[in-house]
């Protein structure tokens, strides 16, 4: 098979030497099955050993390699370079994130905000074998969609909201939290609320979409943003009707 | 030529010399070892150096890339975004036309002759003709927006998007129609 090349222009940042980010153009050759990990992977081993960038699974799974092909984000294992032909592809960092070499990105925010959610099932403290531990297929329902985030931050680049106001706790990270409020065996609620509910949790997201858009898994997290919004309000409003619940 | 240094072996440096100045140390007569005790201190020398130049000091330079003001005409989904929003300050405009018309119709019949001949005024017709179109957008838009914040679930499914995407068209329609019956539009 004769082999095509396209010319793939990569962000290089190096910390050391750069004032700030400069593209370099490489000509990489690709065939059908090529994807654009495997492109940059190609430029590693044959052009450029400096070049960074974070992969690990190749099968959109892990979420290491997010970066943004063409202006939008992307998994870069999950791309292939025949869709972007002619060319040239532009690879770029996740965007909203701050860039310590290369294609790599500051992991630490995102995963303070994760944390921060609590995303994790909060028991009541029954024993393990009584009921409030079962869950019926209707049930998993109400969370099993969110449950399938891999935390490759491809909404929290897509999202303007995150560029504009650094501090928005950012559409995984809500998500996550309304998985676990969905989930039965969760009595974890009540604990996520305030922060959810401050001026940095849910509020500053205005409902652009493009992080449902983005997504490579389907979550549809600006769904599940506005469902907190929607309980969010509703538990407001119930500390009207019901003052012993509110503070 | 460089020899093993005799390690155990001759006379150590520095041990007084039993047999006379006819024997001295080997290491003393031959210089091999102050050549040695050089090289161990060029050798600490270049480790601390090399220690010194590994030392795990922060490279870290993070570069942040700022927002552009225009970043809502970056993609076509934000800019679909800013139409929706702005949709809102059009309808907006024309709702405060209709305040200023119900002051005008309090305030008497020459305020409320004026406010409907400014209705006929070019600058109100496209007003009008603008603010209509925008809360078409404004209103399709968030239509289709719906399911993302009400889910209704039947058993182990979720109705469609469709389904309640349709829902609101018809209660547009059904309330559209009650507001032609009730201004007297069939009689």
């Amino acid at each position: 098979m004769t082999e095509n090349t396209i010319v793939i222009e990569v962000q290089r940042y190096r910390p050391d030497v750069d004032e700030k980010p400069h593209f370099q153009s490489y000509d990489v050759p690709w065939t059908p099955d090529t994807s654009v990990l495997d492109a940059l992977n190609w430029i590693k081993d044959n052009l450029d050993p400096t070049l960074s960038f974070r992969w690990s699974c190749r099968m959109a799974i892990c979420g290491s390699c997010g970066f943004t092909l063409n202006g939008k984000p992307y998994l870069g294992c999950e791309q292939f370079v025949r869709d972007f032909t002619p060319g040239p592809l532009r690879i770029e960092p996740l965007q909203n994130m701050a860039v310590e070499k290369d294609l790599v990105v500051d992991l630490e925010p995102f995963l303070e905000k994760l944390a921060a959610v609590k995303p994790y099932v909060i028991p009541d403290g029954s024993p393990l074998d009584s009921p409030s531990h079962q869950q019926t297929p209707e049930q998993m329902l109400g969370y099993h969609q969110y449950s399938m985030c891999i935390n490759c931050m491809l909404c929290y680049s897509a999202c303007p909201q995150v560029g504009l106001a650094a501090d928005f706790l950012g559409p995984a990270a809500v998500t996550a939290a309304v998985r676990y409020n969905n989930d039965s065996r969760d009595h974890g609620a009540a604990q996520r609320l305030p922060l959810l509910d401050s001026e940095n949790g849910l509020w500053p997201c205005t409902f652009v979409g493009a992080c449902s858009t983005a997504c490579p898994k389907g979550v549809d997290p600006a769904a599940a943003i506005q469902q907190a919004k929607l309980a969010s309000t509703m538990a407001w409003a119930a500390e009207f009707v019901l003052p012993q619940k509110g503070a | 030529m460089l020899t093993e240094p005799q390690i155990g072996g001759g006379t150590p440096a520095g041990t007084p010399d039993t047999n006379g100045p006819a024997t001295p140390p080997i290491g003393r007569v031959s210089g091999l070892l102050e050549q040695a005790e050089a090289t161990l201190a060029r050798t600490a020398e270049a480790r601390a150096q090399l220690a010194e130049e590994a030392r795990p000091r922060s490279a870290r330079r993070s570069y942040l890339a700022p927002m552009p003001r225009t970043w809502w005409l970056r993609t076509k989904e934000y800019r679909a975004y800013a139409v929706r929003e702005f949709s809102s300050v059009v309808v907006g405009l024309w709702v405060f036309n209709l305040l200023v018309g119900l002051l005008a119709i309090n305030m008497g019949p020459e305020s409320w002759a004026w406010w409907v001949q400014w209705q006929s005024h070019p600058v109100g017709i496209v007003l009008t003709v603008v603010a209509l179109a925008f809360s078409v957008v404004h209103a399709t838009t968030w239509f289709v927006l719906t399911p993302k914040v009400v889910r209704v679930r039947r058993g182990r499914k979720y109705v469609a998007d469709s389904v309640l995407v349709g829902i609101n068209y018809l209660m547009l329609a059904g309330f559209a129609a009650l507001m032609v019956w009730w201004l007297g539009g069939w009689s």
